[in-house]
């Protein structure tokens, strides 16, 4: 078998392109994982000898020795409980709205649909000063809590409704028609049907969204987070300040002692959030065997 | 199907619960290993028992230090301090949601005016010395000091200087970079007021950031950078960068303190709301803040002590509860007992 000597040579030519950017994919692959590494390798390097549980559940100083970090975890806790029990709410209903009942599409509905898009994009810090003017100047809120937690709501909801909304389309049409051939509502359709196959979809589009929302730091620092609180946060209008507040302040101190501390807290932080995700994947995970029988 | 929804919103429920929890099912806990959390939770006063404070970046650190150790002996007062900066954290002050703005500048002019249309009154309390240092990287082995009339003719605003040896013949020729905090600071209304001799003007090729490690991070990885920040970044961060003697006077607590380091050591400041004084937490804590306390404090964040003899003069000018500024005419290098002790 003989083969054109020109075309044995373009084939070589191929394959080592192929090879080539075979190569480079796998750079670019690995890249992102060295850095990560490297990073998260420093920071628990330099923050691992301070954490201990004392340094989580002290109160806070500005000597880098003495100081806890439990009002910021408190704080933390609270903006995101607070977040979450408002912006579910109006963020599944928006997408139900939009999904289920809204069958005309009107130019009020697409505007709305077109507006949620956008804001989704937005930068954090947006909606910072959008809280601070809205939440504190017209509403007199002050530098509460819930100042914070109503700005955080706004940084979230456009990414409940469309993450609500994916997982409301995800459910197959006959699921609906069959429900309502046997002459359920509506609404009975919703509940019963839709709403309960979604729910996986919808359950880790929230967990992400809160997981955004206590690592946000700028749209905090504008409605007045604070730096420093001698006492955990008691009601809704109490000051407060929260994890990536205070990783910040530490981050930016003369001195070096509290650069561990602000790694020590990064740590903290990392946890949580891994713990928010996997409680995520995890319910994801039992809801789809669940809806598979 | 009914399962599935049962998973989901115990799976919400149990979520939130689980948060919830963890807040109240670990308090007492926390409370428990510091008792001062457990009294405030109980004996806390009606709304107003918060102090709050905001202001300068600068004096944060004193301020919140002192606010630590007055908590310690007051657990049923709140404490509140944030560092917006003092241009921002004067606004507030005038807005009435402060008891405390702290400053690292004396207040202005149309601050002043502000306040007075508020019918805000205030008085004036100088806490602590910091002494603007002027930092080189420590691969800079041909400046050891600059003239104030060398610094103006690098800083000021009409400046063409890019290399060292137009600021000292008798520097190399390697080009100089310019560093140093943004205009929101009090800091840099101070150096180039007592500089340039013209409040806010400076250089055009300036590169001005917001936060201080940022700056001496930037001197630090550049041979020719030059660049001007508060005494304390440049004494926690000795190993990263040097720092120039001005005048021939380097930067130290003592020279701080008894004013050699002219012109660029500067007072910090509080400036307290009458009205707050009024109420009893308020009025302890800026005693407190002129006692001892506020000494130590200085020190743990190191900042320079005001001398004995100011801090008396201060304290007398606290309880003659006199209000307004004493620091109008004064000139940067002026002693603060000439300030403070004339009646």
């Amino acid at each position: 078998m003989t083969i054109d000597p020109a075309l044995a040579k373009n084939l070589a030519s191929r394959k080592r392109k192929d090879k080539i950017f075979q190569v480079v994919c796998q750079l670019a692959a690995i890249a992102g994982v060295i850095l990560l590494v490297i990073f998260l390798s420093k920071i628990f390097v330099d923050g691992i000898g301070k954490l201990s549980w004392k340094f989580i559940t002290d109160d806070l100083s500005n000597r880098a020795k003495r100081t806890g970090l439990w009002p910021a975890i408190v704080g933390s806790a609270y903006v995101m409980v607070l977040t979450t029990c408002i912006s579910v709410p109006i963020g599944v209903g928006a997408a139900i709205y939009l999904e289920e009942f809204n069958k005309k599409k009107t130019g009020l509905t697409n505007l709305i649909q077109l507006n949620i898009a956008n804001l989704s994009g937005v930068p954090s810090i947006v909606y910072g000063l959008l809280g601070r003017v809205l939440f504190i100047v017209v509403m007199g809120l002050g530098q509460s809590i819930i100042a914070g937690a109503l700005t955080m709501t706004l940084l979230i909801l456009p990414t409940v409704i469309i993450v609500t909304q994916e997982a409301l389309r995800a459910v197959p049409k006959s699921y609906r028609e069959g429900s309502l051939a046997l002459g359920s509502s509506q609404w009975q359709a919703i509940r019963r049907q839709v709403l309960p196959n979604a729910a996986p979809g919808i359950l880790t589009g929230i967990i992400l969204s809160i997981s955004r929302a206590i690592g946000e730091t700028a749209p905090l620092i504008v409605v007045g987070a604070a730096s420093y609180v001698s006492s955990l946060p008691k009601g809704l209008k109490d000051s407060y300040t929260v994890l990536p507040i205070k990783i910040f302040d530490w981050a930016n101190e003369s001195q070096e002692e509290f650069h561990k501390v602000a790694a020590s807290a990064i740590l903290v932080l990392m946890v949580c959030l891994l713990a928010m995700n996997s409680v995520a994947i995890v319910l994801r995970a039992k809801n789809q065997a669940n809806a598979k029988r | 199907m009914s399962n599935t929804r049962t998973w989901v919103i115990s799976g919400l429920l149990a979520a939130i619960a689980l948060i919830g929890c963890g807040d109240k099912g670990t308090t007492p806990e926390g409370a428990s290993s510091t008792p001062t959390a457990t009294t405030t939770g109980e004996a806390k006063p009606a709304a107003g028992s918060t102090i709050s404070i905001d202001g300068s970046t600068t004096v944060f650190p004193i301020v919140s230090v002192l606010a630590e150790d007055f908590k310690k002996e007051n657990a049923g007062v709140d404490l509140v301090v944030n560092k917006a900066g003092t241009g921002s954290g004067f606004k507030k002050f005038a807005e009435g949601n402060l008891d405390i703005a702290t400053a690292s500048r004396p207040i202005k002019d149309d601050e002043i005016k502000t306040l007075t249309e508020k019918k805000i009154e205030f008085i004036e309390i100088p806490v602590a010395y910091d002494g603007v240092s002027v930092i080189v990287n420590p691969g800079n082995t041909w400046a050891k000091n600059v003239t104030v009339e060398e610094l103006k003719k690098a800083w000021s605003k009409d400046s063409t200087i890019t290399t060292w040896d137009q600021i000292n013949p008798s520097f190399p020729k390697e080009k100089v970079t310019f560093f140093g905090p943004t205009d929101n600071h009090g800091t840099y209304e101070y150096f180039t007021e007592a500089i340039n001799g013209k409040k806010n003007e400076i250089r055009k090729e300036y590169q001005p950031n917001q936060e201080y490690t940022a700056i001496v991070t930037a001197v630090g990885g550049e041979k020719g950078a030059i660049a001007f920040v508060g005494y304390n970044y440049y004494i926690e961060n000795k190993d990263k960068v040097t720092a120039l003697t001005v005048g021939g006077v380097a930067p130290t607590e003592a020279t701080i303190a008894d004013g050699t380091y002219t012109p660029l050591s500067r007072p910090l400041f509080i400036y307290v709301n009458k009205k707050s004084l009024e109420r009893p937490e308020v009025k302890k804590f800026v005693e407190f803040a002129l006692g001892e306390a506020g000494n130590t404090a200085v020190k743990d964040s190191s900042y320079v002590q005001l001398p004995q003899d100011v801090r008396d003069a201060i304290k007398a000018h606290f309880e003659a509860a006199e209000s307004g500024t004493k620091m109008k005419d004064f000139k940067p290098g002026q002693k603060l007992t000439d300030v403070y002790g004339k009646k």
